[in-house]
């Protein structure tokens, strides 16, 4: 039954993303507000204005998390994932850097994510099991 | 573990993770016992704590969750009994969120905060599911004693 559990597994994993992908894509004025979002578009020069990084995270976390989902290229949205989770590590959850509650509460997120990486690593390692559209297709 | 997933042109990744499959699993498991290791460093959850939250019998449950943590950490960092240690570590997440995390419960202010952790701790039980499922490869205590 190890791909039934491999199924709820991918289920778990994408709901954070999900849910924030599409609470951000909802609100993107106040997404495109956040202060990590101007921060980012201001540590790459402004290569990006912030209102396009504030759609490419929303699209990262809300079709990569369906993709983690239904298991279409679960690999592939695995590692972008991956990518964007580390970037979050460094950008918004540097707690190092802070002091008293927002420090505190940056700790844990920090940590938290790290292991949201891990299990990513582990669908990526996996791969799309047997209930996921990789599978459908590549028998297809 | 699938070999291929798509047209060869769009399958690299599923070159890289086959080919790494034992040092990703050591690295994947390293990573969610961290949370488990930096919670239980600062002895938490605390008698206070779990007073606060109005857990039962806080004089009790505070020691032996971190002693739980504890086993937790060291099963998934040793890959020593690592599926057991998948489930240990599901179990206590699903304990701490339904006790810790009902976000409707709190004020008006703290809502958000506790519903990321909500969500974030679904993902974790998903990535302990998927250790579950992998077991924790080849650099682990277990592929040792097996022998």
């Amino acid at each position: 039954m190890s791909d039934t559990i491999q199924l709820l597994a991918r289920a778990l994993i994408s709901t954070v993303f999900i849910v924030f992908g599409f609470q951000q894509f909802t609100n993107i004025a106040g997404y495109t507000a956040n202060p990590n979002i101007v921060k980012f578009s201001g540590m790459i020069g402004g290569l990006l204005a912030p209102v396009v990084i504030a759609y490419l995270v929303a699209a990262i976390d809300l079709f990569g998390g369906l993709c983690v989902l239904v298991g279409y290229k679960v690999r592939c949205a695995s590692i972008a994932l991956i990518i964007f989770v580390i970037l979050t590590l460094f950008i918004a959850h540097n707690f190092w850097v802070m002091e008293g509650a927002p420090r505190a509460g940056n700790q844990v997120n920090f940590y938290k994510n790290l292991a949201i990486i891990g299990g990513l690593l582990l669908l990526y390692v996996h791969g799309p099991g047997r209930y996921s559209l990789d599978n459908r297709f590549a028998r297809s | 573990m699938a070999k291929g997933s798509s047209h060869p042109l769009l399958s690299h990744a599923d070159d890289i993770a086959t080919g790494m499959t034992d040092i990703l699993l050591l690295v994947g498991r390293v990573l969610l016992a961290c949370v488990f290791l930096m919670t239980v460093w600062g002895g938490s959850p605390t008698v206070a704590y779990l007073t606060s939250i109005n857990f039962v019998n806080p004089g009790i449950m505070s020691p032996l969750a971190n002693a739980v943590e504890w086993v937790i950490v060291a099963s998934l960092i040793l890959g020593l009994g690592t599926r057991y240690g998948a489930l240990l570590g599901l179990a206590f997440v699903v304990v701490a969120t339904v006790s810790a995390h009902r976000y409707w419960g709190y004020p008006q202010a703290a809502q958000l905060v506790q519903y990321i952790f909500l969500t974030k701790n679904l993902a974790i039980a998903g990535g302990l599911i998927a250790l579950f499922v992998t077991g924790g490869g080849r650099f682990s205590v277990d592929e040792k004693l097996r022998g």
